[in-house]
């Protein structure tokens, strides 16, 4: 008895550290991925955010400037204001986003009802249909309501195209979720907010992280949906940066772009522990 | 030491038409161990939960030495469940598992670690604190479980098929550990199982279960040799019926008259029940008739005979060493000694 408890007790101990390598490994591969498909690109980006001139066939800018950095940073341009406005409006729409999309996919991962093929469809059609395709029907519902040129419509359908995501990512956390853990747990002397504190929240937690994750990044990237129905009165980054990249002015254009893709960056290097796979965090609709 | 009481209890689920549980009412003695036998589906771990309070009760009353606990909350009633998967906590290490139940009752971290340490080598787990249950087996994970439960020294033990999901030495090794724990403990424990030998081996008394309702109740012993009913006795592997008219102390069949003890059973239709192991190969003088042997199976420590008894399929076991009377397609003699046979009311 002793000696197998011995033998598994090193089994254990070796498969552990194997398993840990290959998590790392995962960890290293995504990382990898990140550098180079993310901020290799943004090299040159970073270059001509800097440059004065810079003509073929020179390698490198041939004057340099911190012009675009100062126009950024000067309030009268108001970069760093629609940063902010850009930043309210995404986690406004994360926010949201988790508070309906946690329940939604705890009811299509656990829960079997009539219509649910019907449901699962329509929450997966803003994924499909191209936002640009729906836009003139909404904004006239917008206007009817007063949602359009203020910050609240532009919140509101951000989540039209965000919302499918955290609600695929939940499924698929819930669809593989056992309820008797709370019951265990109850059993065992937890109340109602105890057992969601320690139980319920760890199992979910990866699911919410990559559902915001989505969420997050799909608001802070919108455009089109942004114009329509903010009418260039809620200005964004995104607003401000097409108007830029097509004025011709390289160099404002450049140091935008990496405002704009440095919260991306920071949350794919903070999340990228739940995106490997492992996690669960990567379910779709699972096994319903 | 807590006893349990279950008073006319029912539960219905909603949107469901029949009730899971009917009009159940079960004593149990404090520190005893009792089963809850029945085929999957006959609400015999509804049962367990509502008496657990993670299931709400329709109707009925759920008591605790004597107080009633319908409306105590899991969390409050100190009657813990063991599920049938274990359902160790993933994300933590087996001492933070074990330590649950203390965590959430404020106790001290050195006494719980301290505990913890006790309860694992109890269940012969020693050094196992810095684990994940994902690096267990199957029986550790179902000792880590039970560990988990006992820590909180509850009130009333529930297990949930502790040990279907065992293979066969594991459940041999786990049953002598429930066995221990519950003498040692003292605890009032119910279990559930499908699993007739499972409840003859552990339990004081079982409690049968048919589509909700409660069939019989009591000691192994009388599920074998008093049976309630004939569905009842084939539950318990016995399918040895015969058709007949009571008369006194007689029974009329169609092959022939048996005699019987005195029974409470009243005169007019009855069927003999009779265990396989009860009946003799031979003719006694008593009781005896001729069947038809249709199959004979040597079983190394016995010899199982299917013979044919009126229109009914019998089983009757034997002696290994069998003679050339008994073969294959022979019409042989058998005797029903009379203190072995059951009669029920048709």
């Amino acid at each position: 008895m002793s000696q197998s408890a011995g033998l598994s007790k090193t089994g254990v101990i070796k498969k552990q550290s194997h398993k840990q390598r290959q998590s790392n490994v995962m960890r290293n591969i995504v990382l990898l991925g990140i550098i180079v498909g993310v901020i290799l690109p943004m090299i040159p980006q970073l270059l001509w955010s800097f440059s004065f001139r810079w003509y073929f066939p020179s390698l490198l800018p041939t004057e340099l400037s911190s012009r675009a950095w100062v126009y950024v940073a000067n309030p009268n341009s108001k970069i760093l204001e629609s940063f902010i406005v850009s930043l309210i409006i995404a986690l406004s729409v994360t926010a949201i986003g988790i508070v309906v999309g946690v329940p939604a996919g705890k009811a299509l991962g656990m829960y079997k009802f009539r219509g649910k093929e019907l449901i699962e469809l329509i929450i997966l059609a803003p994924t499909i249909v191209p936002g640009l395709a729906v836009i003139m029907g909404i904004q006239i519902l917008f206007i009817r309501f007063g949602l359009s040129d203020n910050i609240v419509g532009v919140i509101i359908v951000h989540l039209l195209p965000s919302l499918p995501y955290m609600i695929i990512s939940m499924a698929g956390v819930f669809a593989n979720y056992d309820p008797q853990f709370e019951e265990q747990a109850r059993s065992l002397g937890a109340n109602a907010i105890k057992t969601f504190y320690y139980i319920t929240l760890p199992v979910i937690f990866p699911g919410i992280v990559v559902g915001a994750m989505f969420t997050f990044l799909i608001s802070w990237s919108q455009y089109i949906l942004t114009i329509m129905v903010g009418g260039g009165r809620v200005i964004t980054l995104p607003v401000l940066l097409f108007s830029f990249a097509g004025s011709g002015d390289n160099a404002i254009a450049s140091a935008l772009s990496i405002i704009f893709v440095l919260p991306a960056i920071v949350i794919l290097i903070v999340t990228s522990k739940y995106l490997s796979g492992k996690s669960g965090g990567m379910g779709g609709f699972g096994s319903i | 030491m807590t006893d349990v009481k279950l008073r006319n209890l029912e539960k219905v689920y909603d949107g469901a038409s029949e009730p899971s549980v009917k009009n159940l009412s079960l004593d149990i003695n404090a520190g005893e161990l009792v089963a809850l036998l029945g085929p999957s589906g006959c609400g015999k771990t509804t049962t367990l939960k509502m008496v657990g309070g993670l299931h709400d009760v329709t109707s009925g009353e759920v008591l605790f030495n004597g107080v009633r606990v319908n409306d105590i909350r899991p969390e409050k009633r100190e009657a813990v469940m063991v599920y049938q998967n274990y359902l160790l906590f993933p994300y933590m290490t087996i001492e933070d598992n074990i330590g649950f139940g203390l965590k959430m009752r404020h106790v001290d971290k050195k006494e719980i670690k301290k505990r913890v340490g006790e309860m694992l080598s109890l269940v012969r787990l020693e050094g196992f604190e810095t684990r994940k249950p994902a690096q267990l087996s199957g029986g550790q994970k179902q000792r880590i479980a039970l560990a988990r439960a006992l820590i909180i020294r509850p009130k009333i033990l529930l297990l949930d098929e502790p040990l279907s999901n065992l293979d066969a030495h594991l459940r041999d090794e786990m049953r002598e550990m429930i066995l221990k724990i519950h003498k040692s403990f003292g605890v009032t424990t119910i279990f559930v199982t499908h699993d007739q030998e499972e409840a003859v081996l552990l339990a004081d008394r079982i409690a049968l279960m048919f589509n909700g309702e409660l069939h019989q109740y009591g000691s192994p012993q009388e599920f074998y040799e008093k049976p309630v009913s004939k569905k009842v006795a084939a539950f318990f592997g016995n399918e040895n019926f015969l058709a007949g008219v009571k008369t006194g102390a007689t029974v009329k069949t169609e092959i022939g008259d048996f005699d019987v003890e005195k029974s409470d059973v009243p005169d007019g239709k009855v069927t003999i029940v009779i265990r396989p192991e009860s009946i003799v190969l031979g003719d006694t003088g008593h009781n005896s008739f001729q069947a038809p042997i249709n199959r004979r199976i040597y079983m190394g420590t016995y010899t199982r005979y299917d013979v044919r008894v009126g229109g009914n399929a019998w089983n009757v076991i034997g002696d290994p060493n069998y003679t050339e009377e008994y073969d294959e397609g022979r019409n042989a003699s058998f005797s029903l000694p009379k203190e072995k046979i059951w009669i029920l009311e048709e």
